[in-house]
């Protein structure tokens, strides 16, 4: 019997709802499922197969990092063009938008993939598989991943390759390694760029060593401007000390 | 904001996993694991998820997820102690270089299925 007006009606035989409210399911029954699986393991998966491909054909892949404008790309085209027809090479170019980076690779003459992550932030290792497949690549050359310029994300993804490479310049603060420690952390080896502007500039180079090598103490150093060329040699020696 | 990636994950991998336990109705919880030093904001991915298990089997799934923290040795004193930053010191001596061990973890531990 209806409590509020003498009706005679029961609640269970009419069901009142508003939409969006809560409903009821059919009936079912609960039952937990164990995991334990990584989240990033797919990923994590597809890097390792880019992996055992770079390494059956002998190729060195760099994933570079940085913060935007710290001048990768333009260590890439000088890079480019010292060691073109020494060692053969190709890029891959990661940018939210644009194909401004890829245009500056393709006019020093080699192969280069844009890949447009949209609103990513970062590369992942299926976006590398899948730029990979519109290369050529050789035997026993490099493989430069130039990632989104973002210090935070793409410390994350592996991409399969056998280092990243994280570039600070001197116009940015000599802190960046305490700021975004895990970047650092990630990273075999730290170019340092933008030294020719030094004279000009109070960035502590001794300091950001320090700061970089508390978090990773395996952690190399190479300083360098790619705009006058100092320092560039050394860099070019840690690359060919990494394809043998 | 790569929490989104992330929340995409971890959405597409409880739902490959639920498709091998038979008639699902849908997925009631999800327990995920993440360490202080794993470079996940919790809140982030927390607002995330809901919105990449919109219209999955996910849709009203309670996510929990469970923080864990890093565990720091002082290679000089060699107290142990709950690390909460990659530049930890030595809580006891003050020693810097501490050895860090997890707080990297980031994964799905396991998840309730309602089943018809």
């Amino acid at each position: 019997m209806c409590d509020s007006c003498d009706c005679g009606s029961h609640g269970e035989s009419v069901i009142i709802s508003k939409p969006g409210a809560d409903h009821k399911h059919s009936p079912t029954h609960s039952r937990t499922v164990q995991l334990e699986i990584d989240v990033l393991a797919k990923n994590n998966e597809i890097a390792a197969r880019n992996r055992a491909f770079f390494a059956s054909k002998g190729i060195l892949a760099l994933n570079l990092v940085s913060s935007p404008g710290s001048g990768k790309t333009t260590i890439l085209e000088r890079t480019i063009g010292d060691l073109k027809g020494q060692i053969p090479l190709a890029v891959i170019e990661g940018d939210q938008q644009t194909l401004r980076d890829a245009e500056r690779i393709e006019a020093t003459g080699i192969e280069v993939v844009q890949v447009n992550t949209g609103t990513g932030c970062h590369l992942d290792g299926e976006m590398i598989h899948r730029a990979m497949h519109q290369l050529t690549l050789e035997q026993d050359s490099i493989l430069f991943i130039e990632n989104v310029g973002n210090l935070v994300c793409p410390a994350l993804f592996d991409l399969g390759e056998a280092a990243k490479v994280v570039t600070i310049s001197v116009t940015e603060g000599e802190d960046k390694p305490q700021k975004y420690p895990h970047m650092f952390r990630a990273a075999t080896l730290c170019l340092i760029n933008k030294i020719d502007l030094l004279p000009h500039l109070d960035f502590d180079v001794a300091a950001c060593r320090g700061f970089a090598r508390q978090v990773n103490p395996e952690l190399e150093f190479i300083e360098v401007s790619a705009t006058s060329g100092e320092g560039m040699g050394q860099w070019y020696d840690w690359l060919r000390t990494r394809c043998i | 904001m790569h929490e989104m990636s992330l929340a995409m994950s971890i959405v597409d991998l409880v739902m490959e996993q639920s498709t091998r336990e038979g008639e699902v109705d849908r997925v009631s919880e999800v327990e995920v694991e993440v360490g202080n030093l794993a470079g996940v904001l919790i809140d982030s991915l927390e607002f995330c998820l809901e919105a990449a298990a919109r219209s999955t089997l996910l849709e009203e799934a309670n996510f929990k997820i469970i923080p864990t923290m890093a565990q720091g040795e002082c290679p000089s004193c060699r107290a142990s102690f709950e690390v909460a930053s990659l530049y930890a010191v030595c809580c006891h001596c003050g020693a810097a270089g501490v050895t860090i061990s997890g707080g990297q973890e980031l994964k799905v531990r396991s998840f309730v299925i309602e089943e018809k």
